[in-house]
């Protein structure tokens, strides 16, 4: 038991260095040693890619995926299967996959028109708002004369992860829901649709999806990092889509996040600010590209924005490009730094720095920073002798003082003159 | 007129035995005064108790910590998150002041480092023995020393005063009381001697009330009335004019040297009367300087004149100011002492505090026991002596009678003057019937002296036990009833030995120490300064109650449904959501039982979203059980009080001990945006987690039953969804 | 009649007053010479400080307040301090002349701190 923990540890060990794919394929009617073309390019794919390549069958009894709550894979490759059986459920069930998308384990599911997902896959899928087309449901466009699709550049629903595509498709389709941090990377034309009776007009119930609102490609950006995607038939599979699915690129890392008292530019991060103060907010921001950190520059008419608000924003502020630096001593300059320089409002309260950027195709950038901000000290007002209007009063003031000097002297000596005037 | 020969007893002076005898009662006094408040000290621990003294603790703390500058200027940024407080300019210093200045004395200048803590639990009792002394000055101002050891010994003790100062109620009323006895004897010598030396003593100690006490706006109204009416009287003389006028000027201009408050004694309703009493009293000098130069009946015209002017200018002055708006109107708390429905109508938050609660008849003995009686005996008595100090006495007790009818925590303030006057009227008696001279002197028949001797033998010996009798009850009432610190609870199990339910702390403890030191805990605005005392955590809501808009915020979430309380927790950076649930143990003061509050006090802000009646059945019964109506079911506090409750009943249905309801098993809330992880022994305290939000931007909901449903779907049905934008 | 009244009225006004100041004026020694001046200095001054008021309006209001009540806290001292030294007082408020100076004393020096610490 501890032996077999043991090396399980060690293999853990060494996949966070390299990286362990897991690619799930269908045991039960293909045969590793006479493997169809199609699960031959992907694991030729992920062996040149990850350090250690797992090949396991829905129907296998040692598909590990968790030691505990820990993963001992990095990617999944979900292929398609002709039995709906999953023998180890305990290991690979829906409840798993969202906890492995939580676990940044990047997902990639394929699908085939002629075959059904196993429940907890297709469970898995609709829960994350992609719903296939089920077994037998084809995608058909009678404005082409084979009745095939033509997907082309304008097919493409995100540049920064596709950027071609020149394709003829039938296959599967998915309709998806408006979760926002699902991403459509490849929609289908908008004179097809899908369905799976030739014969018959189609209305409601022979259709699954109509028009641009089928898809084929669809990716999903999760808010831990990780990424699932999502690819109609293996003939869509795509290097490019891939290096994006499995988080070779487009990955944004904050790098570092700084604020300071403009009159103070030593002490940073400092928790406690006054009203009225003078502020700078720098951050620096890395994106992953080629398997490099480099500097992350905003697209053109975008901009990084800053939020500093308490309940509600204050100050929404353009972050200012600075310049290229580099995230650690003496490295190579792979980090792109903002910043802003504002004035705090004239609100004492908890305000937060927040930084939230989400774009399409980008994992997402979020940071919160809280500080305190101080009401002026009594000794931070104007003092009286300051404002003109006041030295009238305190003349006055200063006046009664020293006519009650005087006067006390005064009687002082007088009652003495009284008393003595008195005695004689 | 001294006696040339001076009575000796066993060679002694007898003005000596009698100054021995004074100390030695002074000093019992102090110590049963002292000894009485300690019961809860004895019986759990020097810890501070209730609400409120938390919060004072904390600032004492502060203020020892760093400089007094820090202090006055301290932003609080661990309370009303995010607004914060300026706590600086928002509180009464004087506790805490005096409780760092002894402090720092008694480590810096003796060599006694004694923890902050202890000195503030014990600094009420210590006061209370100063009170007693005061008021002895006081009374002896009014009679002389015999009543007043008598008050002093009633002031010690009664229940009354014992109530707000037990040791470990670490408020303001703790060294208000003592401040407010001096106040009054510095002013009651100052008005009999006219000496501008007493008048300023007397504004230094109204300056110290005002930064220690909000109550010192009785203060502001009770000397100006009472002066008022002497005027009416027509006893003005020139000694009432140098007290007064002395304490006006100086303690009005050291008030305003408080930032809390300002400029209110310019400003505000409630300081009108003595800046025109302060107007009236020149007016009458000046008046009664021509009345010494001129004949009667020329004053008699000039009089009617100026009067006529005077009464004109100052009416039309004071509601032309505040139409104008130079002067703010009265306020809440002001006109719910007039009318007693007031409150509940147009602001909820003051009627829901218990103590702000009309005052039962009971309460009255039992704050008080036998002196209730000797009260209108003793103004009574100052009636006949009418005097310019025992005047002061009877407007007092009037005064205070009608403030304490309306509202119990207004005891307090009528427990002096009670104290004072009964001592009077049994300084009195006993003057009478103490007076055993003609046994030795007179030269009546046996008969007549064995029938005075029997007669004031009985009258004596059954006011005696009067005397033993209250003695027993203030010691009673003190140990049953005013000395629990209400963090923890006793009771007992069913063996009959003392059981210590001590979940709170468990409960703050926990929050201590399992959780991030920045996180967030929501709950309602009791427990704030205990969250913020005991487990210091930053808080939403607490005791101070200034931002009414916040607490409905918070009390929205808690009525609400899950989603809509999502947000609102979401928005407000919450971590973790704190309840008190009663229904285990039968503890009635949990928060179901305060719901009805949240409710209202919530609908006030938002009326449109929530309304009281969706929360009753359609027979308007407040119930949890089955027949609970949808809102109450899908409220978040319902869903935090039972969750998981049935456990605890093995599958039959849940019994709320408290509500003496039973909840039906198919009602079992579940929770999907908060996690429970905290639950305290006896179910007390509940703590839950509020979730991230979804991984996958899924619904919360959706989310938490992910995975529960196992249904087979054997066909795939085309799901309806909206269109992709 | 009414005529008549009202004549008789002003002249018990007009009598009045004059009695009242032919009175005062006798009964002036050099000390109550010396208050009654600084007394009229003091209100002066603190009627020059309403009508600044009114023509400025009162932007530092702790000044205006400062200023303006150590005029009226002083005025009521010294007048406190003119009542004790009424030869026909004393008896009233047995205590000594010496007493009620120094009584006087500490009380203004106490008004003035605290007008200063106001004004800051």
């Amino acid at each position: 038991m501890i032996f077999q923990r043991l090396i399980l540890l060690l293999s853990l060990v060494w996949a966070v260095i390299g990286g362990t794919s897991l690619i799930i394929y269908d045991s039960e009617s293909i045969d590793l040693d006479h493997p169809t073309p199609e699960l031959l390019k992907i694991v030729r794919y992920s062996e040149s890619k990850f350090n250690q390549t797992v090949v396991r069958g829905y129907t296998d009894d040692d598909l590990k995926i968790f030691i505990g709550e820990e993963s001992i894979v990095d990617k999944i490759f979900i292929l398609p299967t002709t039995s709906k059986k999953i023998l180890n459920k305990k290991e690979l069930n829906k409840v798993n996959l969202v906890k492995l998308l939580e676990k940044n384990v990047d997902i990639v599911v394929v699908g085939d028109h002629e075959k059904n997902y196993p429940e907890d896959i297709k469970d898995f899928l609709n829960e994350v708002g992609i719903y296939p087309s089920p077994k037998g449901y084809k995608l058909v466009d009678h404005f082409n004369s084979d009745d095939k699709v033509k997907l082309t550049k304008q097919n493409i629903g995100c540049s920064r992860i596709l950027s071609s595509i020149d394709k003829v498709y039938d296959g599967q389709s998915a309709i998806i829901d408006n979760n926002e941090n699902l991403i459509p990377i490849v929609k289908a034309s908008s004179t097809s649709f899908s369905t799976n009776d030739n014969v018959n007009s189609i209305d409601n119930d022979n259709t699954w999806g109509i028009g641009e609102q089928s898809f084929v490609v669809v990716g999903l950006q999760s808010l831990s990092g990780s990424r699932l995607t999502w690819f109609g038939s293996y003939d869509l599979i795509d290097e490019e889509i891939l290096s994006w699915s499995l988080g070779f690129r487009n990955i944004l890392k904050l790098q570092f996040v700084q604020h300071h008292k403009e009159s103070e530019p030593s002490k940073l991060d400092g928790t406690l600010y006054r009203v009225s103060d003078q502020v700078i907010y720098t951050i620096g921001v890395s994106e992953l590209a080629d398997n490099e950190w480099k500097p992350y520059e905003v697209e053109e008419g975008d901009a990084l924005q800053l939020s500093f608000k308490m309940l509600d924003p204050y100050q929404r502020l353009n972050l200012q490009p600075l310049g290229k630096v580099s995230s650690t001593e003496d490295g190579p300059l792979d980090t792109f730094a903002y910043f802003v320089n504002f004035t705090i409002p004239d609100q004492h309260g908890m305000f937060t720095f927040e930084l939230d950027h989400k774009r399409s195709g980008l994992s997402y950038l979020s940071d919160k920073k809280v500080v305190a901000v101080r009401h002026l000290a009594n000794d931070e007002f104007k003092r009286s002798w300051e404002i003109t209007n006041a030295w009238y009063y305190i003349a006055s003031a200063m006046f009664v003082v020293v006519g009650w000097l005087i006067f006390v002297v005064n009687f002082i000596y007088v009652s003495r003159d009284d008393s003595q005037r008195k005695n004689i | 007129m001294t006696s040339t020969t001076k009575l000796k007893v066993l060679g002694i002076n007898i003005e000596t035995i009698k100054l021995l005898l004074q100390v030695i009662i002074f000093i019992s006094i102090a110590g049963a005064s002292i000894s009485s408040r300690l019961f809860s000290v004895i019986r759990f621990e020097s810890i501070i108790h209730e609400f409120d003294p938390w919060f004072n603790f904390r600032a004492t703390k502060y203020l020892v910590n760093h400089s007094f500058y820090d202090f006055l200027n301290w932003f609080d940024d661990r309370t009303w998150y995010p607004l914060g407080r300026v706590t600086g300019g928002t509180l009464y210093p004087g506790l805490m002041v005096t409780s760092g200045v002894i402090w720092h004395t008694l480590r810096d200048w003796f060599g006694l480092p004694i923890d902050i803590r202890n000195i503030c639990v014990l600094l009420a009792p210590a006061f209370s023995g100063l009170t007693a002394i005061f008021t002895y000055f006081l009374t002896t101002e009014m009679k002389d020393s015999n009543a007043g050891l008598l008050a002093a010994i009633f002031m010690g003790i009664a229940p009354g005063y014992i109530s707000r100062s037990v040791a470990g109620s670490y408020d303001n009323e703790a060294i208000a009381i003592t401040l407010l006895m001096a106040t009054f004897y510095f002013w009651i010598k100052s008005m009999k001697i006219g000496s501008v030396f007493y008048g300023t003593l007397t504004a230094l100690f109204y300056f110290y009330m005002v930064s220690a006490w909000g109550g010192y706006v009785f203060i502001t109204n009770l000397i100006p009335l009472h002066v008022f009416v002497l005027l009416l009287m027509g006893r003005y003389n020139h000694k009432l004019y140098t007290a007064y006028n002395t304490w006006y000027a100086i303690g009005t201009l050291a008030s305003m040297q408080i930032p809390f408050v300002g400029f209110l004694p310019i400003r505000s309703n409630d300081h009108m009367a003595a800046l025109g009493v302060f107007g009236l009293i020149q007016l009458v000098a000046f008046g009664d300087y021509i009345k010494s130069r001129i004949p009667e009946k020329q004053f008699k015209t000039f009089l009617t004149v100026s009067m006529i002017l005077i009464a004109g200018l100052g009416i039309g002055g004071l509601i032309g100011l505040t139409a104008l708006g130079w002067i703010a109107p009265w306020t809440g708390r002001f006109y719910s002492l007039w009318d007693t429905s007031y409150a509940k109508i147009h602001i909820p938050i003051i009627a829901s505090v218990s103590e702000h609660q009309p005052t039962a008849w009971p309460a009255f003995f039992f704050d008080t026991s036998m002196l209730i009686w000797l009260f209108p005996v003793g103004v009574y008595l100052c009636f006949q002596d009418l005097k310019d100090e025992h005047l002061f006495v009877i407007i007092y007790g009037v005064l205070c009678s009608y403030f304490a009818g309306v509202m119990v925590r207004l005891m307090l303030t009528l427990t002096p003057i009670i104290c004072v006057s009964a001592a009077i009227a049994i300084s009195k008696l006993f003057d009478v019937y103490l007076d055993l001279s003609e046994f030795w002197h007179s030269s009546s028949s046996t008969r007549t002296k064995l029938f005075t001797g029997l007669s004031k033998l009985l009258v004596l010996s059954s006011f005696t036990y009067y005397l033993f009798f209250f003695v027993y009850h203030c010691t009673w009432v003190t140990s049953n009833a005013y000395s629990s610190p209400s963090v923890v609870l006793a009771s007992k199990n069913p063996d009959g030995s003392p059981a210590i339910i001590d979940d709170y702390r468990e409960a703050y403890y926990w929050l201590r120490m399992n959780t991030a030191e920045d996180a967030k805990v929501m709950s309602w605005w009791d427990y704030g300064y205990q969250i913020g005392g005991m487990a210091d955590r930053t808080t939403l809501v607490d005791n101070n109650t200034w931002n009414n808009t916040h607490i409905a915020t918070v009390g929205k979430a808690m009525c609400s449904s899950e989603e809509v309380a999502y947000d609102i927790l979401k928005q407000h950076d919450v971590d973790y959501v704190l309840i008190i649930f009663g229904g285990v143990i039968g503890f009635s003061g949990d928060d179901i039982n305060k719901f009805l509050w949240m409710i209202r006090i919530s609908e006030g802000i938002w009326p449109d979203e929530i309304h009281e009646r969706d929360y009753f059945t359609e027979r308007g019964e407040y119930r949890v059980d089955g027949q609970a109506p949808k809102a109450m079911q899908e409220s978040l506090m319902y869903k935090m009080s039972y969750y998981r409750f049935h456990e605890l009943f093995m599958g039959r249905d849940a019994v709320d001990r408290v509500r003496n309801q039973q909840i039906p098993i198919q009602n079992a809330p579940e929770l999907s945006v908060l996690d429970e992880v905290f639950t305290s022994t006896n179910w007390i305290v509940r703590i839950y987690k509020v979730k991230d939000a979804d991984n996958l931007g899924r619904d919360l909901k959706k989310a938490s039953a992910f995975g529960k449903n196992s249904k087979k779907t054997r066909i795939a049905k085309k799901p309806k969804i909206d269109l992709r934008e | 009649m009414k005529k008549s009244t009202k004549t008789s009225v002003i002249d018990d006004l007009v009598n009045t007053i004059n009695t009242t100041y032919s009175d005062y004026v006798k009964s002036l020694t050099p000390r109550t010479k010396l208050i009654d001046t600084f007394l009229l200095y003091l209100l002066a001054l603190g009627i020059l400080q309403f009508i600044y008021v009114l023509l400025v309006g009162n932007f530092p209001f702790n000044a205006f307040l400062g200023g303006f009540i150590s005029c009226v806290g002083q005025f009521v001292l010294v007048v406190n301090l003119r009542l004790q030294y009424n030869a026909e007082n004393f008896k009233i408020f047995n205590s000594t002349p010496e007493r009620a100076l120094g009584d006087f004393i500490f009380a203004s020096l106490i008004l003035h701190f605290i007008v200063y610490h106001f004004i800051n």
